[in-house]
């Protein structure tokens, strides 16, 4: 083999390394903080801050608090009886999103810039259609 | 004097290697294109389910192009592994690069030139005994197929994460990566690749019968009959 020969087939075995390596790395963002969320949120709620359980939420999930409750956020999230007795079971991230099991429901995250914020919460399954979700900012 | 000498190497290099640069090129440049465009078609995919836009370079680590990116890679080493593979052992009268009919199968030794046949500037793995000749042998079609497995297999892994992104996105249950090798997407993505080079190489063997391109080494030469086969083996 010329060395020429043996550089493309360097390069070429690089790159489809790079490729395998970039899905590996995309296989696993940060579920665990994404849990960590999920449970900063039930006890944001369970605790009646609105305030602080409002700020784990995306904007598009905070407009449809106020929207579904007819007040603010902050009072809406709390008085929407959500389920959260549930801990959060194993998460799964992929990409810039996140699913993180809560008890029969699930809660869906989005990967913002300085961290996961629920997308949507209080989610439950419908078949193979889309969960359900009682705050749903999708 | 010495830098005109290796101005010199430099054209003969670029000259000698023509081929192999002008494809490497292309490549280069098709993929950063890729690249842009995949990278805005992403944000506007985004933007229309309400999320974030992603920087350039968080794209082009992301499952999504690598995904794009492999599934055209396993079946273009695919289309070569099975061309390879295929021209050992079926003809095409009339085709440049078919066997004639009746020479189909692996040759002799004699013909392929390896054992006592090798020739003094033959590699010397033609040359030697037993497993190392049998692989030398075949290496073109151990690498092809290798590649296009790793492709394949990276585009299984990539695919199930970008999948399961949008599977979320919509809010939807992700899939185990088994699951997903089964669906719908994998074997839609993974098709719809395989249809189109399988069509590009059937038609090159079958119009390269009757049509000519002065000069290619794809082509017969442009007088040669339309029954002539095996012009470039």
């Amino acid at each position: 083999m010329s060395s020429a020969s043996r550089k493309v087939g360097g390069v070429g075995g690089a790159a489809l390394a790079l490729i395998t390596l970039t899905s590996c790395a995309s296989l696993s963002p940060d579920a665990a903080a994404a849990s960590d969320v999920v449970s900063r949120f039930s006890a944001a709620v369970v605790a009646g801050d609105g305030e602080a359980a409002c700020d784990l939420l995306t904007e598009p999930a905070q407009r449809s608090v106020a929207v579904q409750s007819g007040t603010g956020c902050a009072s809406g999230i709390v008085s929407l009886g959500l389920d959260l007795d549930d801990p959060p079971g194993d998460p799964e991230a992929y990409g810039t999103s996140a699913f993180v099991p809560l008890g029969d429901g699930a809660a869906f995250l989005t990967a913002a810039e300085d961290g996961w914020l629920v997308r949507a919460i209080g989610c439950v399954p419908q078949g193979e259609a889309p969960f359900l979700c009682v705050v749903d900012g999708s | 004097m010495r830098s005109s000498r290796a101005g010199f190497r430099m054209l003969r290099f670029l000259r000698d290697n023509g081929l192999t640069l002008f494809f490497a090129a292309l490549f280069l440049a098709a993929l950063i294109g890729q690249s842009f465009a995949g990278h805005a078609a992403y944000d506007q995919t985004r933007i229309a389910e309400g999320l974030t836009e992603i920087g350039y370079w968080r794209y082009v680590t992301s499952s999504s192009f690598a995904t794009d990116v492999a599934e055209n890679w396993q079946s273009e080493y695919l289309q070569f592994f099975l061309y390879i593979w295929a021209t050992v052992w079926l003809v095409q009268r009339g085709s440049p690069e078919s066997k004639r009919p009746g020479d189909a199968g692996p040759e002799s030794d004699r013909e392929e030139l390896v054992g006592e046949h090798a020739r003094p500037d033959s590699p010397r793995s033609a040359v030697a005994d037993g497993l190392r000749r049998v692989l030398f042998s075949h290496s073109l079609l151990i690498v092809m197929g290798s590649i296009f497995l790793l492709s394949w297999a990276a585009q299984s892994v990539a695919g199930v994460v970008s999948f399961n992104e949008q599977q979320l996105n919509d809010l939807q249950e992700p899939y185990t990566w088994g699951r997903y090798v089964l669906s719908s997407d994998f074997w839609n993505r993974t098709l719809q690749n395989w249809q189109s080079e399988f069509l590009a190489v059937g038609s090159m063997a079958a119009l390269s019968i009757f049509l000519r391109e002065r000069g290619s080494t794809e082509s017969k030469s442009v007088g040669a009959p339309h029954s002539e086969t095996g012009t470039n083996t």
